[in-house]
């Protein structure tokens, strides 16, 4: 017996308030900025909601609502492509004087994250801020494992070239 | 363990210990993004719109296509009736509904929009009761005679131009069955003048012109 249509919008609605915590952090990390991370997440929900209890075989709804929101994201990227360049230097200001320890190091890393491409800037993400495997990032992306390990070869070699990968190093001691 | 093995080692711990660099980083700064409110009211709000538009476009989409499917089944709709005043005509039947119907009348009698004919073995189509102005009629044209001229419609139509018939011509019942006849239209395009088209035999109109008086082959 499927559910009433508000009962569908009342697990939405909790579902959405469990997931959007999350999915609006790797939006973060996959736009690079906090406004579109915000737009991201809200566009991903959306799209959640469209296709909402149409399918029951939803093992893992955090997957997928990761997964929306990665597909949103390349979806923005297609339409979107000629709006988005890669930067060297986002303009933002540094501010060596920020009581934050390691503030600097991660503005650094937030750049060069943003001046790499947008597709290697998503396997970087979801091999290192999701933890997922290759192949598990291969299937979430549609393509082949061959694809993740030299999208993420690459973009680690680009950052290495940006950003010195010693952020922390004096935190842990 | 040899000097090789070593390098390799010590690369491969400097790889994954800057992957955890990495990782802690990306955590560090998906950290700072500020946690909002979720923004249910817009998601559930946009949501529903677009499933109205949705249903909207699908009801849309199905009016449509029972509109399309109604005028294509309907009877004035049928390829027959498109071409009314050839078929019409040639349906010995009822020779002169084509000829009457508003519908025939406004029929366009542009060669490009007839059909190739084939001749009847039953018989050549009926002539029409009333010619009308600018309608195709279907009509076969007897070659007993050559190609001087045609008799449609009770007058003798001369032909403007010499006219070099198409190979393969053959009498209504197939080849050597009788004199060669061209399957067309005739269409009466003024007081004194009149077309003959035969699409797939021939590729230009044959131009013709009330003859002052009839005629025969002998």
């Amino acid at each position: 017996m499927r559910d009433s249509p508000s009962d569908r919008e009342a697990e939405f609605i909790s579902f959405a308030a469990h997931v959007h915590p999350a999915m609006l952090r790797t939006a973060r990390l996959l736009t690079g900025d906090p406004d579109t991370a915000q737009d991201l997440a809200q566009a991903a929900l959306l799209r959640i909601y469209l296709s909402w209890g149409r399918s029951n075989a939803w093992d893992n709804p955090s997957a997928y609502a990761r997964k929306t929101l990665v597909n949103v994201h390349a979806t923005w990227r297609r339409r979107f492509w000629h709006r988005e360049v890669p930067h060297e230097d986002p303009g933002e200001p540094l501010r060596p004087d920020d009581p934050a320890q390691g503030w600097s190091d991660l503005v650094d890393l937030e750049r060069a994250l943003a001046a790499l491409p947008a597709a290697q800037r998503t396997v970087l993400v979801l091999r290192f801020y999701e933890d997922l495997s290759v192949a598990e990032v291969a299937q979430l992306l549609g393509c082949s494992e061959g694809t993740v390990k030299s999208r993420t070869s690459r973009g680690l070699e680009r950052m290495r070239g940006q950003v010195e990968l010693s952020y922390g190093a004096g935190r842990r001691g | 363990m040899s000097g090789y093995e070593h390098d390799g080692r010590q690369s491969e711990g400097h790889q994954l210990h800057q992957q955890e660099l990495l990782r802690s980083g990306l955590r560090a700064l998906a950290d700072r993004q500020e946690q909002v409110s979720v923004p249910i009211g817009a998601v559930l709000a946009e949501g529903r719109r677009q499933r109205r538009i949705r249903v909207f476009g699908l009801a849309a989409a199905v009016a449509a296509c029972t509109l399309a499917a109604g005028l294509l089944t309907h009877p004035l709709s049928t390829p027959s009736a498109r071409t009314a005043p050839a078929v019409a005509a040639t349906a010995s039947t009822r020779p002169s509904a084509a000829a009457t119907t508003p519908r025939a009348a406004a029929t366009t009698p542009a060669a490009a929009a007839l059909a190739k004919r084939q001749l009847d073995p039953a018989g050549p189509p009926a002539p029409p009761a009333a010619v009308r102005q600018g309608q195709a009629y279907a009509f076969d044209w007897n070659l007993q005679c050559g190609t001087p001229f045609l008799v449609f419609a009770g007058r003798t139509w001369d032909l403007v131009a010499p006219l070099h018939l198409p190979a393969g011509l053959h009498g209504r019942h197939g080849v050597r069955s009788g004199p060669p006849e061209l399957p067309g239209y005739v269409t009466v395009t003024g007081p004194g003048s009149a077309r003959f088209d035969a699409p797939g035999y021939l590729a230009q109109p044959v131009l013709l012109r009330a003859a002052p008086a009839a005629r025969s082959c002998v």
